[in-house]
């Protein structure tokens, strides 16, 4: 069975929103986008996007990558190949296929179902990043197989976040720690 | 003195009512006691050395009232390595409330805060601690009189709960200076605040 796997830049106040950029998203009027963008080297998240079998994508995440890679610099065409060919499975309400992202669609079935034949099907593990809203609901519905947290050290102040306040106690077990160059901080956890 | 903070947080960052059930009960926490079945081992031995190597505590009054009362009372307290020092050294608490502490060897801190912390700073060499104390620590964190911050990170979702860092901070670049992780999945971490971040103008990688 293939795994879901959620790879989040989480800053040390386990803030995930915007690590990419200054407009990747200002709602709630944000304003610290592009944090992680220094502590990029090392971060493992190329190799992960290789062998991954498709992405899991809630629709605001969905629509920053769709609106950024097909048009992606020179300088990440590598990962733009992985992200742009490889099969996005979107969950939204609004959103309707066909998606102009090329290889992507909507989830037809409510999550668990859908994410249920996913994980039934052949094929390297589904990825998710980004995708707060999305993440919080898979938790919810223990879904997820594997959390792959990349702590960058640095406080942003306040932004969205992947666990829910839902008052749930989630015990978890810790897989793997790693530490890169620029000091961030790869936490690999399982649900215990 | 370099004035150090030691937080145990979960992973989703909460830090309230790590001990027992009845520690905190603010805002109806329900999830008391959580870190208690993870504290073992290395992390535990970790601890002790943190405690053994403070020349003087600093505290909020909430975090001081709870200590008082337990690690305060506690017999025979120089046979304990946290006990130990908490009895011997000298405590100081930042409150404007607190006017009679009874745990011996404190001192109030009760006007400008920033000037009494900063003069007990200025004092050469040794390390001021803060454990616990979420108010004070994100003040002083707002404040930049913070000189490091170690997290002991357990492997678990609280889900409620107060935590350390702020919702609405001071955006703060910080140096990691150690992590390691323990057999039992807590993750030791240590960091030095180093000003603001950078922040990118490009699109995500």
């Amino acid at each position: 069975m293939r795994k879901v796997i959620v790879n989040e830049f989480l800053a040390l106040d386990g803030t995930a929103q915007a690590p990419g950029g200054a407009d990747e998203d200002t709602s709630d009027g944000f304003q610290h986008g592009g944090w992680h963008m220094q502590y990029g080297a090392g971060s493992g998240v190329a190799k992960l996007i290789g062998e991954a079998g498709g992405f899991l994508l809630g629709r605001r995440t969905y629509e920053i990558f769709a609106g950024y890679w097909p048009n992606a610099p020179d300088d990440v065409q590598e990962v733009a190949d992985l992200m742009n060919t490889k099969p996005k499975h979107v969950a939204s309400r609004t959103l309707t296929d066909p998606l102009e992202w090329q290889n992507s669609s909507v989830l037809s079935a409510a999550l668990p179902e859908a994410v249920a034949a996913l994980k039934e099907e052949d094929g390297g593990d589904l990825l998710v990043i980004g995708s707060t809203v999305l993440v919080q609901s898979l938790i919810q519905h223990g879904l997820v197989d594997e959390f792959r947290l990349m702590i960058d050290p640095v406080l942003v102040g306040g932004g969205k976040r992947i666990f829910p306040d839902d008052g749930g106690l989630r015990p978890l077990r810790l897989v793997d720690h790693e530490v890169t160059g620029p000091g961030t901080i790869i936490a690999t956890y399982s649900p215990a | 003195m370099k004035l150090t903070t030691i937080t145990h947080v979960s992973v989703d960052g909460v830090m309230q009512g790590l001990g027992g059930p009845d520690e905190d009960r603010t805002g109806g926490f329900e999830r008391g006691g959580w870190a208690a079945p993870l504290f073992v081992d290395e992390a535990a031995t970790f601890l002790n050395e943190v405690f053994q190597r403070a020349d003087a505590f600093l505290f909020g009054r909430r975090t001081y009232e709870i200590f008082a009362g337990y690690w305060g009372v506690m017999p025979d307290p120089e046979n304990n390595p946290i006990a130990g020092p908490l009895n011997a050294r000298p405590k100081y608490v930042a409150s404007t409330t607190l006017t009679d502490p009874q745990w011996a060897d404190t001192t109030v801190l009760s006007g400008d805060v920033a000037a009494g912390v900063s003069e007990l700073k200025a004092k050469p060499g040794g390390e001021l601690q803060v454990h616990g104390s979420g108010n004070l620590i994100r003040w002083l964190l707002d404040n930049q009189l913070v000189d490091e911050i170690t997290l002991l990170t357990y492997p678990v979702v609280i889900g409620q709960g107060t935590r350390l860092f702020p919702a609405t901070g001071p955006d703060t670049a910080l140096d990691l200076v150690e992590s390691r992780a323990t057999p039992s999945g807590v993750i030791i971490q240590v960091y030095r605040p180093t000003g603001r971040p950078q922040y990118a103008t490009a699109t995500p990688d």
